[in-house]
């Protein structure tokens, strides 16, 4: 039962700092022999750049995102792609994913579509989508929208119909009405498979809104990878891969850290 | 004593008899399908509970006296015969029933107040007017220092006070108790019986608890109803003439010994 309290075992402090120190080593490993294999003359920079070349690259990115650049206005609609993408995807897979576990006519009526749907590979759709809604932000937002869509439909459903039946034994005892159980029990119990649902989610939007750019756009740091593709400078699009990273990381852990906020029922404090 | 408690006690006209008799069980039977075969849970099962007698069920795993308890409750449809709470025949959950499960089933993101007052947001009662009630039903159980902590804070047995007093929150005027006590430790689970005993002087509602255990269906009731398994019948109703107010002494008295033997007798009986 999740809410009685168990005991965590205690992690030893001592072994968890070795491991994070065993961590910082690896990488910074990798980065050094990384860059020993470039300064050689092992790869060709235009096939691998050097580490150093990368942060050069970023630091440039960087600088001109602060001062206002052409790079701020990229990073900003792609931002304003993913969050509008996510949002939009997130907001009808909620709302689909509560109709479909609660009324079973329209769980029968949608589900073959929903499973057909979410079966195809959306995104060989981009093309399309680009034709329908445009070179500009449009289309990215719906693609964005179409794969975070799916994710957070299929946990809302699963939460759903996961919650433990003894509460909803004692909310029938009560004669709660469906809607009454739902707001009291349901959607609160179904809350942790909601979330794990939306860092999902959120991660596939920065891939929806990266390939709608790829497709075709005049903005935005998927056309920015395109660009300095053309123009054979692979430091820039690994600079700009690092900045997407660093989007996604950034929007994970916001929604982890309302996660924490919001579900403390979940870790009890010891 | 708890002040508090009747003040706010809404429906205390719900306590109040109308007829001798708060639950009348009558001819009931329940048959569950199984593919090609049928499963006779519950044959011809008739008794009645008088307005605050306290009746424990005792039977064999598989003797129906939790199918009995939710069809009381108006969780599961009998198949044949019919329960009457207070003269109404039951159709379906009621607020003049109070329940207790086998396991606490507090909301967790709740606070242990919260978890209380689960019944009257459900009946869109008015909040305010049954916190001092609330509070003081915790207070009764000892757990009004964790009236807004949470129940992952709580034992199970500290768990099982708080669902006493959502159960008592709406002043229900028949309590159905399903093995409240059973996945508790023995300590725990007696200390409990006390407690259950001394809210029941105190409120004298009308209770059906089921067990598996003699000596709890013993020491709390009135009446033992001793139930048979495949089909659920009603084998004896053994009246128990232990002295109320019961404590720790009746369970080592020999008056005490002699019922639980009695009926453990019994019950091997049915099993041969």
């Amino acid at each position: 039962m999740s809410y009685e309290a168990e005991a965590t075992p205690d992690k030893a402090p001592r072994t968890g700092r070795r491991e994070a120190a065993v961590a910082a080593l690896a990488g910074v490993a990798v980065v050094v022999v990384w860059e020993i294999i470039c300064r050689i003359g092992l790869v060709s920079k235009l096939v691998l750049p050097a580490p150093s070349a990368i942060g050069i690259a970023l630091w440039a990115s960087v600088r001109e995102i602060a001062t206002g650049g052409p790079m701020r206005g990229n990073m900003l609609t792609t931002i304003y792609e993913i969050l509008a993408g996510f949002g939009v995807g997130v907001a009808l897979g909620f709302v689909l994913g509560v109709l479909i576990a609660e009324i079973a006519s329209i769980r029968r009526v949608a589900m073959p579509y929903l499973i057909a749907l979410n079966a195809a590979p959306k995104i060989a759709l981009a093309p399309l989508l680009l034709v329908w809604f445009g070179f500009g932000m449009g289309s990215k937002i719906v693609m964005a929208a179409l794969i975070a869509f799916f994710p957070l439909l299929i946990n809302v459903i699963t939460g759903l119909s996961s919650v433990e039946e003894a509460k909803l034994k004692l909310m029938r005892s009560l004669a709660a009405s469906r809607a009454m159980t739902l707001v009291k029990v349901k959607l609160p119990d179904a809350m942790p498979m909601i979330f794990a649902g939306l860092k999902t989610a959120i991660v596939l939007a920065v891939v929806g809104a990266v390939v709608g750019e790829f497709v075709g756009a005049e903005s935005g740091l998927g056309h920015v990878i395109k660009q300095s593709e053309f123009q054979l400078d692979v430091s820039q699009t690994f600079a700009v891969i690092v900045l997407l990273s660093i989007i996604g990381i950034a929007f994970f852990y916001a929604i982890e850290y309302l996660e924490r906020r919001a579900l403390f029922w979940t870790r009890p404090p010891r | 004593m708890l002040a508090a408690v009747d003040n706010a006690t809404i429906g205390a006209s719900q306590t109040s008899a109308t007829g001798a008799f708060a639950i009348e069980v009558d001819g009931l039977a329940k048959a569950y399908r199984l593919g090609e075969a049928t499963l006779v849970a519950l044959d011809d099962v008739s008794f009645r509970v008088r307005d605050g007698e306290f009746v424990s069920l005792v039977g064999p795993s598989g003797c129906g006296k939790s199918t009995l308890l939710n069809i009381v409750a108006g969780l599961v449809s009998a198949s044949a015969g019919e329960v009457r709470v207070r003269g109404s025949k039951m159709r379906g959950p009621s607020r003049s029933i109070g329940m207790m499960f086998q396991s606490p089933v507090l909301l967790p993101w709740r606070t242990n107040l919260d978890n209380v007052l689960l019944p009257i947001e459900v009946f869109r009662l008015d909040r305010e007017h049954y916190m001092s009630k609330a509070l003081a039903l915790l207070r009764l159980v000892g757990l009004d220092a964790f009236a807004h902590r949470y129940p992952f804070e709580l034992s199970g047995g500290m768990q099982q006070r708080v669902a006493i007093c959502r159960m008592l929150l709406y002043d229900p005027a028949v309590l159905l108790m399903d093995e409240p006590f059973s996945a508790l430790d023995e300590m725990s689970r007696e200390f409990l019986n006390l407690e259950l005993l001394r809210i029941w002087e105190e409120f004298r509602k009308t209770v059906m608890f089921v067990t598996h255990n003699i000596g709890e269906a013993v020491f709390l009731a009135d009446r033992v109803v001793v139930m048979s398994a495949r089909p659920g019948r009603v084998a004896r109703i053994v009246p128990i003439d232990l002295p109320r107010p019961r404590s720790k002494a009746t369970l080592e008295s020999d008056a005490f010994f002699h019922q639980v033997t009695a009926i453990r007798k019994e019950l091997d009986e049915l099993r041969s």
